[in-house]
C-alpha cells in the first residue's frame, strides 16, 4: 500500500514545528502543533486528483515560506513568557540582551552561515566528482557532516537565551568540526578554535550567571 | 524602519477579516485552511498563505481581540475522520477595524470572496 501524497514532507513541517516550539509553554506549543496537524489534514483533503501529484511540494512551499514568521512567532512567545515570569522588569523596560549574549548571536551566525556555506557548497559540488572516486565521497561525506552541522547550529540559536551552556555547546561543536579539516588555511582554523573557546567561556559565564540569580539574597 | 500603529490593520490582517466575515456569513466559524483556501480563491492565487505567516497572523489578531478562537468538539472531528480544528469569529472590535481601515486599494473584498 503506498503513503498518503505529501507523507514525507508533512513529517518534515512537523518535525519543524517540534523544533520551533522547543522550550515554549506545554500549551502554546501544543496548540500549535495541533492546528498545524489540521491544517495540513485539510490541505490534503482537499487535494483534487490532478493537485494530488504536487501536494507535497506545494505543503514544503507553504512551511518553508512561513519559516520566517515561525521563528518571529517564537521569539514573541519567548518573550511572553518571560514577561509573565519577570512582570516588575518588563513593565518598564525591555531586558536588553548583555554584551555576552549579544556577541554570542553574532558568532553563533557566523558559525552558522559558515557551515551553511561549506556543507550546502560541498555537497553542490560533488556534481564535479566522478560518482564513486574518493573526491565524491569527500565532499559528500564533508557536506552531510555539514548538513548535520548546520541542524545543530540552528538549534543552538534557537535555544541561546533559554539554554545558554547547551546551545553554546552545539555552535562550538559546529564550529570547530566545520573548520579543524581544512589544515592548511591556518587562519580557518584559527577563528574555529577561537569560537569553541569563546563558547566555553560563554557557557562558563552563563552558568555561573544563573547560579547567581538562584542564590537567595 | 517605522513601526506600524497599534490600531493600523496589515494587508494580510485585512484580508483575514474580510475573507473570515465572508466565511461565517451564515453564523459559522472558520479555520486556518479554509481561511487560506478562501484567501487564495479570492485572490485568484494558486498558493496558500504559508503556514508560518497564516497562523501567527491568526494568534496576533486573537491576542488584539479582533478574533475569537476555540478549539472545536474532539468528538466532532472523530466522527468526520479528521484532526479536531481551532475554529475563529471576527468580533465586534475587529469589525470596526476593518471599516476604519478600508481604503479603495485593498484587493480583496468581503464582496470578491463572497461570490468566488
Amino acid at each position: 500500500m503506498s503513503a498518503p501524497p505529501g507523507e514525507r514532507v508533512v513529517g518534515l513541517v512537523l518535525r519543524w514545528c517540534s523544533l520551533y516550539t522547543q522550550g515554549l509553554d506545554g500549551d502554546v506549543a501544543a496548540d500549535r502543533r495541533d492546528e498545524l496537524i489540521s491544517d495540513l489534514h485539510d490541505h490534503r483533503a482537499a487535494a483534487t486528483s490532478t493537485s494530488r501529484s504536487t501536494i507535497g511540494r506545494d505543503v514544503a512551499v507553504r512551511a518553508l515560506l512561513g519559516v520566517p514568521a515561525d521563528l518571529s512567532w517564537r521569539t514573541h512567545q519567548l518573550r511572553i513568557a518571560r514577561s509573565a515570569r519577570e512582570p516588575e522588569v518588563t513593565m518598564t523596560a525591555r531586558t536588553p540582551l548583555d554584551g555576552w549574549t549579544r556577541t554570542a548571536y553574532g558568532v553563533a551566525a557566523i558559525v552558522t552561515a559558515w557551515t551553511a556555506v561549506v556543507g550546502i557548497g560541498m555537497l553542490i559540488d560533488s556534481r564535479n566528482a566522478a560518482v564513486g572516486s574518493y573526491d565524491f565521497q569527500w565532499r559528500i561525506s564533508l557536506g552531510a557532516v555539514g548538513i548535520v552541522m548546520l541542524a545543530l547550529c540552528v538549534h543552538g540559536l534557537l535555544g541561546l537565551r533559554t539554554r545558554p551552556v547547551r546551545a553554546a555547546a552545539e555552535v562550538g561543536v559546529a564550529a570547530i568540526v566545520m573548520t579543524i579539516w581544512m589544515m592548511w588555511a591556518g587562519l580557518v582554523v584559527a577563528a574555529g578554535v577561537a569560537a569553541l573557546a569563546f563558547f566555553a567561556a560563554y557557557a562558563v559565564h552563563s552558568r555561573s550567571t544563573r547560579r547567581a540569580e538562584t542564590v537567595p539574597a | 524602519m517605522a513601526r506600524r500603529r497599534a490600531d493600523q490593520l496589515l494587508p494580510l490582517e485585512i484580508a483575514i477579516l474580510e475573507t473570515g466575515l465572508a466565511l461565517t456569513r451564515g453564523g459559522s466559524e472558520f479555520h486556518g485552511f479554509a481561511l487560506a483556501a478562501a484567501m487564495a480563491d479570492a485572490d485568484g492565487s494558486r498558493r496558500l498563505t504559508a503556514h508560518g505567516t497564516l497562523y501567527k497572523a491568526l494568534g496576533r489578531m486573537t491576542e488584539s481581540d479582533l478574533l475569537t478562537a476555540r478549539w472545536e468538539e474532539a468528538a466532532i472531528g472523530e466522527s468526520e475522520g479528521r484532526p479536531r480544528r481551532r475554529l475563529y469569529r471576527v468580533t465586534g472590535v475587529g469589525e470596526a477595524s476593518l471599516l476604519r481601515s478600508r481604503r479603495p486599494d485593498v484587493a480583496i473584498t468581503a464582496a470578491r470572496v463572497a461570490t468566488a
